[in-house]
């Protein structure tokens, strides 16, 4: 076990090393102006060679890369060209809020998806699992900004039963912001647990110890959850460690919608910018947490699941 | 006839393929604007009336006439761009699967590679360089965005069926019989992984469809005047409350073809799988 | 809440009225009123939001608009602007006296001297003394990343200080505690402004060193309002500033800024009475306010100081024919500019926008597709051409380059559309091997001509990358005409001198002349003394709230 985590983590330092410099090349491949963007369209040729001086930007593709690998290793993420503030704070500060949306969102989802799993898996075939499947279907397969718009109107604006936007303050008034965006993020996910949960019940509840089970006269309510449950639970273990990382990297549209300080938007701002420093802090941070969560998910199922090879095993 | 979610999926996607068909003959120019005579007095979109049964969008543009011609880009993007992440993603996961050793160790690190970017960050960036490398201006950026991000899944689980395939008798008597690599991938392997790609790739559409739209919204998507269906939603988006139809209309169409395509995609599962069938 | 207890079934209604769209909207009106109070009521705390975030509250750094509207409440300068005036065009351009109580030009025009107002303090108690203004201008002139650098080089000894030749400015002289004396190499009647912008605010030493040069988020107020609280990118909250010079301002307790608030939301909110202000008000908002009787008398516009429209580079064929460039002004429909912006602009048919001294009384070019073919032909284009179009990510400048695609086929013109972001689309326009055509605006620096042509018409301003003058325009003519005005002692022959570069630009063409952008604001009732203002947009020194003796809202 110490081994295989081992051999995961110096693979997965690789591919981080891999993401950062793969997103340098591609922000620096766009033709663009940075200088001119952070001192003004208006700025004349002194302020920009200062300015691309200050910057790294009057040196070579090369340069400009050991530039930020040089900071990078002394800890030093750099400054956002567009606010001067450093990468690190801005990290800092927004990876909270964007961790508990996606877990809020997370947890709506297994909330949700799985008892409606179950729920069908036992009513296989009955109206609960046809109407459940097709309500979660439709769910995934609105467009979030039509989804969060609809939300923000008829439920904050129109009802008045949620704060329209923004973050909220205390746990009473976060819980209270964090619902909406929270559910409007899950909608697009509860059909995927609701599928996996239905089909590996229905394979638990064929298998063997269970049929023995229920044969002993064991309650249904019981044999759904300790006995055909616990086996389901590797493989959605798996899907939530994925799943996780979607989360945590595809808010942008979510976050816009409802003002949530999230990563997401950041990063969009960062993109929309050609912000370097802060393009490549978000995707180092992003990556780490990518892959640890992968590596988390993937142990939690070995330690579940004796069945399932450990993912790396013949290479 | 046992209408089964595959069968309304089916029924639905090659209504929404018909609509795109027969565009020139159902619908109008989707680019012509009549910012007289289309819009009101003071600038506002028009609701549904005589000339324009959906009504017009903020140029004065019949809206549908753009949702008809969105069916074809749209739909057409997506399938595109999936087609562009089957071909690869089958290719990775045929080879890694077969060959084993060091060469499926280097490729499933690349799909760690891939896997470890934030999506969105990457089709953001990939978008944004696509689109200032294109001198035409087109949907190409938007294809290429979405298929080199989506074949990932495909990869890992093509590769995972032909470990299994690879063990088996008629894989292993070919072996036996002296055919080559090639010969054994194109001939026996692939043949066995089609289904479960064809699953695979009835979602990716569906996805992509989304993915269109959530790219226009950041405003990466297809340039204007182009009418796709997340461009429509993203050029309307301010005006939801005001001029709804200029949301709802892309907005139900993409519902329509998503929930069509995963249909597609859950009744081929259900089919491969009878242990899941219910 | 908004609807609240209305109807329970509503709210499922509404859902369906949307998607059958049909949606009748709340037309309610302001929830709350004036209280009546005929005279400024001090107390209250505003609140409005920006789309985006604040990125900096350094006034030598900050350069977006937001910024800028925020530095400009928290830093006093020397010389300010008057008031806005709704219905006088140039009111809220003319220099004011501000920190200085009153200030003098030489007879050269050389030598500018600032007289401090006597107890003029920072919001920590302590004097402003003329030596801060100095160390403030010394600290811009070193900064590696200002974009005001440039507005101080014509300061005696300013260029060699920046590059570190020598450890002082000759051209800053502090003639005593109380008087600043600015010294230039040659006369500009465009300095005057630059001691009008925030970053020329006095700045002490000892404070910005504590700070470890670092005034990102520390702000040492010298205006109306300081700053109280930051949660970045959620809200900036600003409080009245005790100390500041004028006891009677501002009537507010506090201004507190949302940021990141996306424009439907924020229209949600100020329907829902829970923000004051609202401003850049989308083009569907802006015609719904417009068709509310009981709105319509709390909505205010300005014309900014801008211009829109499309730059052609002049070098390149077939825009470097005139008569080419002369066509495609003839082919635009204006008309159909300013209703896609729902009347949210004026049509431009030159440089300078109404009010700006300068501007010269020009003949529109009309909607005219004949007349255009016509001069194409002469040009040699009877057919037309085909040419890419650049243009940036938002959602009226796409709404317009679609409207100019169609105007311009119709001459024969086949116009494709790219989009790019910002710094990608700055990096093509500003290389003469770039785009040669593509969406241009410009919002000034200051309110006075120089702002507007020297950096895009005169030949100084072209690079081969980065350039500003983006047209490449280079008139030998136009160059001495500029350089004359800026000298010119006197202001009326300066004006007259710009009204012949105005005229000469609106001939020669070297852009497509679209429209001057209209600012748009709707304000609570209840929010008094206020009017969108053409340099700051939003000045809260005299905003009041008009609340019941309680300092609550009138319902209504």
């Amino acid at each position: 076990m110490i081994a295989f985590v081992l051999r995961r983590l110096v693979w997965s330092l690789a591919a981080i090393v891999l993401v950062v410099s793969a997103t340098f090349a591609m922000v620096v491949a766009i033709p663009a102006d940075p200088a001119r963007a952070l001192v003004g369209a208006h700025a004349d040729a002194e302020t920009l060679g200062r300015a691309r001086a200050h910057y790294c930007l009057d040196r070579s593709l090369p340069e400009q890369y050991g530039c930020y690998v040089g900071r990078l290793a002394h800890g030093d993420l750099g400054e956002s060209y567009r606010t001067r503030r450093p990468v690190a704070d801005i990290l800092w500060a927004r990876a909270w809020p964007t961790v508990q949306l996606a877990l809020a969102a997370l947890v709506l989802q297994l909330a949700i998806g799985l008892p409606l799993g179950a729920w069908s898996a036992v009513r296989r075939g009955r109206w609960p699992d046809r109407v459940g499947g097709v309500i979660t279907l439709v769910g995934a397969s609105v467009p979030t900004f039509v989804l969060g718009t609809l939300a923000v109107y008829v439920l904050a604006f129109g009802a008045g039963w949620f704060p329209v936007a923004g973050y909220g303050e205390g746990l009473a008034g976060r819980l209270h912001h964090l619902l909406l965006p929270a559910l409007t993020l899950a909608c697009a996910g509860i059909a995927t647990y609701v599928r996996v949960a239905r089909a590996e019940l229905i394979e638990q509840l064929a298998a063997d110890h269970v049929r023995t089970a229920r044969a002993k006269g064991v309650a249904e309510m019981s044999v759904v959850f300790r006995h055909a449950g616990r086996n389901a639970v590797a493989p959605l273990v798996a899907v939530a460690g994925v799943d996780l990382g979607v989360l945590f990297g595809g808010a942008v549209v979510t976050q816009t919608v409802f003002a949530w300080p999230g990563l997401g938007r950041e990063t969009l701002l960062a993109v929309l910018d050609l912000d370097l420093p802060l393009i490549l802090g978000v995707t180092l941070l992003a990556a780490v947490a990518v892959v640890i969560v992968n590596l988390v998910a993937d142990l939690v199922v070995t330690r579940l699941d004796p069945r399932t090879d450990p993912r790396f095993d013949g290479s | 006839m046992n209408l089964s979610p595959f069968r309304v999926g089916l029924i639905m996607a090659l209504a929404i393929v018909a609509v795109a068909l027969l565009a020139p003959w159902i619908a109008g120019d989707p680019a012509a604007q009549d910012i007289d005579g289309g819009l009101t007095v003071r600038g506002a979109p028009m609701g549904p009336h005589a000339g324009a049964p959906l009504g017009t969008d903020t140029l004065g543009r019949d809206v549908w006439s753009r949702v008809v011609a969105g069916a074809g880009m749209s739909l057409g993007m997506a399938v595109a761009a999936t087609m562009m992440s089957v071909v690869i993603g089958v290719v990775v996961g045929l080879w890694a699967g077969y060959a084993g050793g060091w060469v499926d160790a280097v490729l499933m690190r690349l799909v760690d590679v891939v896997l470890a970017f934030p999506y969105l960050l990457v089709a953001i960036l990939l978008a944004a360089l696509l689109r200032e490398a294109e001198l035409e201006s087109g949907v190409v950026p938007v294809i290429v965005t979405l298929g080199v991000i989506g074949w990932t899944t495909i990869a890992r689980v093509v590769r995972a069926r032909v470990r299994v395939l690879r063990q088996q008798d008629f894989v292993v008597a070919a072996r036996a019989s002296g055919a080559g690599g090639f010969h054994i991938v194109t001939r026996h392997l692939l043949r066995n992984v089609v289904g479960v790609v064809i699953t695979l790739a009835a979602l990716a559409i569906a996805q992509n469809l989304l993915a269109e739209a959530a790219l226009s919204y950041v405003g990466l998507g297809p340039p204007p005047p182009q009418a796709t269906w997340g461009r429509m939603i993203f050029d309307g988006q301010s005006y939801y409350r005001s001029a709804p139809w200029l949301i709802v209309a892309p907005g139900l169409a993409i519902v329509l073809a998503v929930v069509s395509f995963n249909l597609i995609a859950e009744g081929l599962r259900d089919a491969a799988d009878p242990h899941a069938h219910g | 809440m908004p609807m609240g207890d209305r109807c329970a079934f509503r709210v499922v209604a509404l859902a369906v009225a949307i998607a059958l769209g049909g949606c009748d909207r709340d037309s309610r009106g302001p929830r709350y009123r004036g209280a009546g109070n005929a005279t400024p009521r001090s107390g209250g705390t505003l609140t409005c939001s920006t789309s985006v975030a604040v990125p900096t509250l350094d006034p030598a750094i900050a350069y977006d608009e937001v910024g800028v509207m925020v530095v400009a409440n928290l830093y006093e300068t020397l010389l300010d602007y008057d008031a806005a005036v709704p219905g006088d065009p140039t009111s809220g351009t003319r220099l004011v006296p501000g920190l200085a109580e009153r200030w003098t030009v030489s007879a050269d025009g050389r030598s500018y001297r600032f007289e401090l107002r006597a107890g003029a303090r920072y919001a920590d108690g302590r004097a402003i003394v003329a030596g801060d203004l100095a160390y403030a201008l010394r600290r811009v002139l070193k900064m590696p990343d200002s974009p005001y650098g440039r507005l101080l080089s014509g300061i005696t000894g300013a260029g060699a200080f920046a590059a570190g030749e020598r450890d002082d400015v000759p051209g800053l002289e502090i003639a005593d505690e109380r008087t600043f004396v600015v010294h230039l190499d040659a006369a500009d009647a465009a300095f005057a402004y630059a001691m009008a912008m925030p970053f020329s605010a006095p700045l002490r030493e000892d404070f910005v060193v504590a700070s470890g040069g670092d005034l990102r988020r520390t702000v040492l107020a010298s205006g109306p309002l300081r700053l109280d609280r930051w949660d970045e990118g959620q809200r900036l909250v600003l409080a009245r500033n005790p100390h500041y010079w004028d006891p009677a301002r501002p009537f507010l307790d506090g201004v507190t800024v949302l940021e990141n608030l996306p424009e439907n939301t924020a229209f949600l909110l100020f329907e829902a009475g829970r923000l004051d202000l609202l401003d850049h008000v989308a083009a569907p908002d802006w015609i719904w306010l417009s068709e509310q009787a009981a709105w319509r008398p709390f909505l205010d516009t300005r014309a900014q100081m801008s211009v829109f429209g499309s730059r052609m580079n002049v070098t390149v064929p077939p825009f470097d024919d005139a008569r080419v460039r002369r066509a495609l002004n003839l082919a635009v429909n204006r008309d159909h500019i300013v209703k896609l912006l729902a009347g949210r602009a004026v049509p431009a048919h030159g440089m300078l926008p109404p009010g700006l001294a300068g501007r010269a009384e020009l003949p529109p070019y009309p909607h005219d597709p004949a007349g255009a073919r016509v001069l194409l032909a002469e040009a040699g284009y009877p057919d037309g051409f085909a040419v890419d179009y650049v243009t940036v990510p938002n959602d009226d400048a796409n709404k317009l380059a679609q409207s100019l695609q169609a105007d311009l086929a119709a001459v024969g013109v086949r116009m494709s559309i790219r989009v790019l972001s910002w710094p990608a689309f700055l990096d093509t326009v500003g290389r003469k091997d770039g785009a040669p055509f593509s969406m241009t605006s410009w919002i000034m620096d200051y309110p006075h001509a120089a702002s507007f042509f020297d950096p895009r018409f005169h030949s100084r301003a072209i690079g081969d990358a980065s350039s500003s003058n983006d047209s490449f325009y280079a008139v030998p003519e136009v160059d001495r005409l500029l350089d004359d005005a800026r000298g010119a002692p006197d202001p009326a022959a300066a004006v007259a001198l710009y009204q012949q570069v105005d005229r000469r630009l609106h001939d020669d063409a070297p852009w497509i002349w679209g429209y001057h952008a209209v600012m748009t604001e709707a304000m609570q009732p209840y929010v008094k003394g206020f009017a969108p203002h053409p340099v700051w947009v939003r000045d809260f020194r005299d905003v009041w709230l008009d609340l019941d003796g309680r300092g609550r809202r009138v319902p209504r």
